[in-house]
């Protein structure tokens, strides 16, 4: 049976994300890659981030989160699948798949170590 | 008056009403949209104020990046009222550019803001994708216009100004 963990941005992490860096503030895109989406995409099968609820989210948060997780090593199709969201403004979830597509291309192209 | 006359009239009088109606109703979504550009670029023109505000300044604003997410997301909201004419897809597009133009670069970052010049690279694709925007909207009036004979066939329907 698959195993899905629901996340509300505005209740579970803070009405006020902002910033991309843990050096930018207690809210930041980073903090929530690590505290909320890399826990939850080991652990379930399916992640639905919830985006509504909070005072607006800048580019600069949306591009460290999720775009993040592919540099912390998600693949990519394995993100389109466990990955879902919920929003009422559908550019934040077009915005959100291409900082995850533009990340993994930008993975492909960096040369090995 | 035959059986056959009666029919043809109240066809005349059905189809005259039906083009008044659809008239009224076309009259009506242009005039709507004609408010919601007036509004758009009105929110448009605040957020740009602010975005150079909050980009020029020497220190990190908390209370004005607030303000230009939430403008922002405000201005996603208004631009949602404009999915007759165009597609989702479209709208999303001139929102994200302006999101991006905005909030990507030296945003919520007290530590690392940098005080930008007037002719930084930021600050001019803020003003490219708030004009993109303004026009985008602005020119809905005029694809309406367009499409005039298909509103008028299908009644205006999904109306959603």
């Amino acid at each position: 049976m698959s195993t899905v963990k629901v996340i509300n941005v505005a209740k579970d992490f803070s009405r006020y994300p902002a910033g991309r860096y843990k050096d930018d503030g207690p809210f930041t895109g980073e903090h929530f890659r690590e505290d909320f989406l890399i826990p939850a995409l080991n652990k379930y099968d399916k992640v639905v981030i919830e985006l509504d609820g909070t005072r607006g989210y800048g580019s600069s948060f949306l591009e460290e989160a999720f775009g993040g997780l592919v540099r912390a090593g998600f693949d990519m199709e394995l993100l389109k699948k466990k990955l879902h969201f919920s929003a009422t403004d559908s550019s934040l979830v077009e915005e959100i798949e291409e900082y995850i597509e533009d990340a993994a291309k930008a993975h492909d192209c960096s040369p090995e170590p | 008056m035959s059986f056959i006359d009666n029919i043809v009239t109240w066809l005349l009088i059905i189809a005259g009403w039906w083009i008044v109606h659809a008239l009224h109703e076309v009259r009506n979504f242009r005039s709507s949209l004609r408010q919601l550009a007036a509004e758009v670029r009105e929110s448009a023109s605040d957020l740009r104020k602010k975005a150079y505000n909050y980009h020029t300044a020497s220190q990190h604003n908390d209370e004005l990046s607030g303000d230009i997410k939430r403008d922002l997301q405000r201005l996603a909201a208004l631009c949602r009222f404009l999915q007759p004419v165009y597609s989702e897809k479209e709208i999303n597009q001139h929102i994200k550019n302006l999101r991006r133009a905005i909030t990507s670069e030296n945003f919520d970052s007290p530590i690392n803001h940098r005080k930008l010049d007037v002719n930084d690279p930021v600050l001019t694709n803020i003003d490219v994708a708030t004009d993109d925007l303004v026009f985008f909207v602005e020119n809905a009036y005029f694809t309406i216009q367009a499409s005039f004979p298909v509103r008028l066939i299908l009644l205006t329907r999904n109306r959603r100004i």
